[in-house]
């Protein structure tokens, strides 16, 4: 097997926090740690889907991973380059060979700025490019189904979906081998949806680029990935070929999410709410909503161990033969 | 079915200077117990159709046909005066975003008070033994406690049952809820249309559920109205308009949701085209650019409203009974 296009590996990512006056008297944790150690990989040419709840830190993976936040341990390898820190050097050779397609996509466009000149603006940064710009605009374009008369337009003219387009066509201009892409459906119509999400197929199946896909959205997930990872409290929990992660999920998280997407409401759902990044509960994080959290998950975190080939989970039960003090969880039952 | 709640007939809504009414001959009823889901995309007019149920559409908006609220029309028979009665105590609303739709700088104890201002002559303890009654119904940890916070100590799914327990507050003969899982996240989403799954059976009055996620629709609602840029195009029970859609475009929107494919595919369902501008709208049926079933006679008559049964209609020359 090749080499994973992207690797992140013991990764940690922490904001500063509290006031000034906090931090001047040594008040309060100083930092807020967002990601506390993670690793995964993608490999070339396929799709891995990041999915997780508001907070769990998805995002802030997706932009550590072009270096958009900062590193304060492990790594970020893109090809051959390795990156441990926010402000290395190697991060100019990694941009060059990714791209980011972030959540707003209306808003990551510059509004004075024609839409031409946008999908072409990552050729002027690197720079190399010779060529007619106004060419390989109408070129980006057209790859992405937009007519070359949208070069001169502006943001403010063109819809949703035209503006997700562009920002595609944009993350595309420098041929990378990895985009990212976060939320890239989010605001999107149903009928809009589909057709962006295709783009995206076709364009990694005659490019061969690979996609780290960022998504609430477990059932987009399912159509779009070669594998998930599940994130909750900045950790991944659970990570899969996707048809496991739908058939045989093993972390009672998983169970909830895919168990929210079908239930028909009342009872089967998991309770309470995230608890703050500030507060992880001791032992296993998600044990303060878990049905299933035994004395065990207070006392012990469990570690993202090895349950089949391939798949991965963090939970002390994870792995066992259904019956053996592993209860069937509500959350699993399917609407009938 | 008893009298209906509030009742449109033929309702067409333009915005002041606006080129084209927004939301346009509108017709369907909403009978007390009922939960109605009024689904449709961004520009199909859901949101317009919301805030005329309300009384609430800009000055100067002009609509015609008949919108009553049991019996009384809201425009035209109704002074501002009589709706402001109306709001608040027989018509509630659940916003999407719970973050706004709370006061940030009042404890939630105090504005669940005065949200029940129309009922001042009970007791001030008997109206703060509601509060607490309804916060628990909402599922809410600590009530007393709850009370005694504000906004921005709380989260998105706590602020949202706030926001529930203060419509039921009210025992509203129609309530509206305008997307109100959409800005939360899906196990949260979840806990959110499970309290209200169960708020329907203590609700005496009418509901209307606007989204545009079909399975909250299906979780929640009796009926279904489906709206395509300003029109209704299709409108009946839900277990009947989801089994077999009549209408192209109530079929190709529940063919493009992810979430009801079986198989994994990587070549997902979509509907070509995009929604028409308001000032170049087709001469015949609003759907024919973009249906797959168009015929020439689509493109030169706009099609009528077709009954396919006592409460199922709908708008296209293709269905038959």
């Amino acid at each position: 097997m090749t080499r994973p296009i992207l690797e992140a590996q013991n990764l940690r990512v922490r904001y500063p926090s509290g006031t000034l006056t906090d931090r001047l008297l040594g008040r309060g944790p100083r930092h807020v740690t967002v990601l506390p150690d993670v690793s995964l990989s993608v490999e070339a040419g396929q799709t891995l889907g990041l999915i997780g709840e508001s907070g769990s830190g998805k995002t802030t993976l997706g932009r550590a991973a072009i270096g958009l936040a900062p590193i304060s341990g492990g790594s970020i390898r893109v090809g051959d380059a390795t990156a441990t820190s926010e402000d290395a050097p190697e991060w100019a050779g990694i941009r060059r060979r990714t791209s980011m397609m972030f959540q707003d996509a209306v808003a990551s466009l510059d509004p004075r700025m024609t839409l031409g000149t946008s999908v072409t603006e990552p050729l002027a940064i690197a720079g190399g490019f010779s060529g007619n710009r106004r060419d390989k605009a109408a070129e980006l374009l057209g790859l992405v189904g937009l007519s070359p008369d949208f070069a001169d337009r502006y943001p403010h003219q063109i819809s949703g979906g035209q503006a997700r387009r562009v920002t595609v066509a944009r993350a595309l201009a420098l041929e990378p081998d990895l985009v990212i892409a976060d939320e890239p459906t989010a605001g999107l119509d149903l009928s809009v949806q589909g057709e962006l999400l295709n783009l995206l197929g076709e364009l990694q199946s005659r490019l061969g680029v690979s996609f780290l896909f960022i998504t609430h959205n477990l059932s987009v997930a399912r159509h779009v990935t070669n594998r998930i990872a599940i994130m909750y409290l900045g950790r991944i929990v659970e990570e899969a070929p996707t048809e496991t992660i739908f058939s045989a999920p093993e972390h009672p998280y998983t169970r909830a999410l895919i168990g929210a997407r079908e239930a028909t409401g009342g009872g089967g759902l998991i309770e309470g709410d995230v608890p703050s990044l500030t507060r992880r509960p001791e032992g296993c994080e998600f044990r303060t909503r878990c049905p299933l959290a035994t004395d065990l998950c207070a006392a012990k975190a469990p570690a993202l161990r090895e349950i089949a080939p391939g798949h991965t989970a963090s939970c002390h039960y994870a792995g066992q033969p259904a019956g053996v003090s592993h209860p069937e969880p509500a959350a699993n039952r399917i609407s009938p | 079915m008893s009298a209906p709640v509030l009742a449109l007939d033929d309702v067409s809504i333009r915005y002041p200077g606006a080129p084209a009414a927004a939301v346009r001959n509108v017709s369907f009823e909403i009978g007390t117990g009922e939960t109605l889901g009024i689904v449709g995309e961004s520009g199909s007019g859901k949101s317009t159709l919301a805030a005329a149920m309300m009384g609430l559409l800009p000055s100067g908006s002009t609509v015609t046909g008949g919108l009553r609220f049991e019996g009384r029309d809201l425009f035209g028979q109704m002074t501002e005066r009589e709706l402001r009665q109306l709001r608040g105590r027989d018509i509630a609303t659940i916003a999407q975003d719970p973050f706004t739709a709370l006061n940030p700088v009042m404890k939630i104890g105090r504005q669940l008070d005065i949200f029940q201002h129309w009922y001042h002559d009970r007791p001030r303890a008997e109206r703060k033994a509601r509060i607490l009654k309804m916060l628990e119904q909402v599922r809410l940890s600590d009530p007393g406690v709850r009370m005694q916070q504000y906004p921005h100590q709380l989260s998105g799914g706590i602020l949202q049952r706030v926001s529930i327990a203060a419509a039921l507050l009210a025992e509203p003969k129609l309530l509206i809820a305008d997307e109100p899982t959409t800005a939360l996240d899906a196990t949260t989403e979840a806990q959110i249309l499970g309290i209200m799954a169960e708020a329907k059976e203590t609700l005496r009055g009418a509901t209307v559920f606007i989204t545009h996620d079909m399975s909250v629709v299906e979780r929640l609602c009796d009926r279904i109205a489906v709206l395509y840029a300003g029109e209704l195009v299709e409108t009946g029970t839900v277990a009947e308009v989801l089994k077999d859609p009549r209408h192209p475009y109530t079929k190709a929107l529940l063919e493009c949701d992810p979430a009801r494919i079986e198989e994994p595919t990587s070549e997902l369902p979509t509907i070509g085209g995009t929604v028409p501008a308001l000032d170049d709208r087709p001469a015949g049926c609003i759907f024919e650019p973009r249906c797959p079933s168009a015929v020439a006679h689509c493109r030169a008559e706009a099609p009528k409203r077709h009954d396919l049964g006592p409460r199922q209609s709908a708008a296209c020359h293709l269905v038959t009974p």
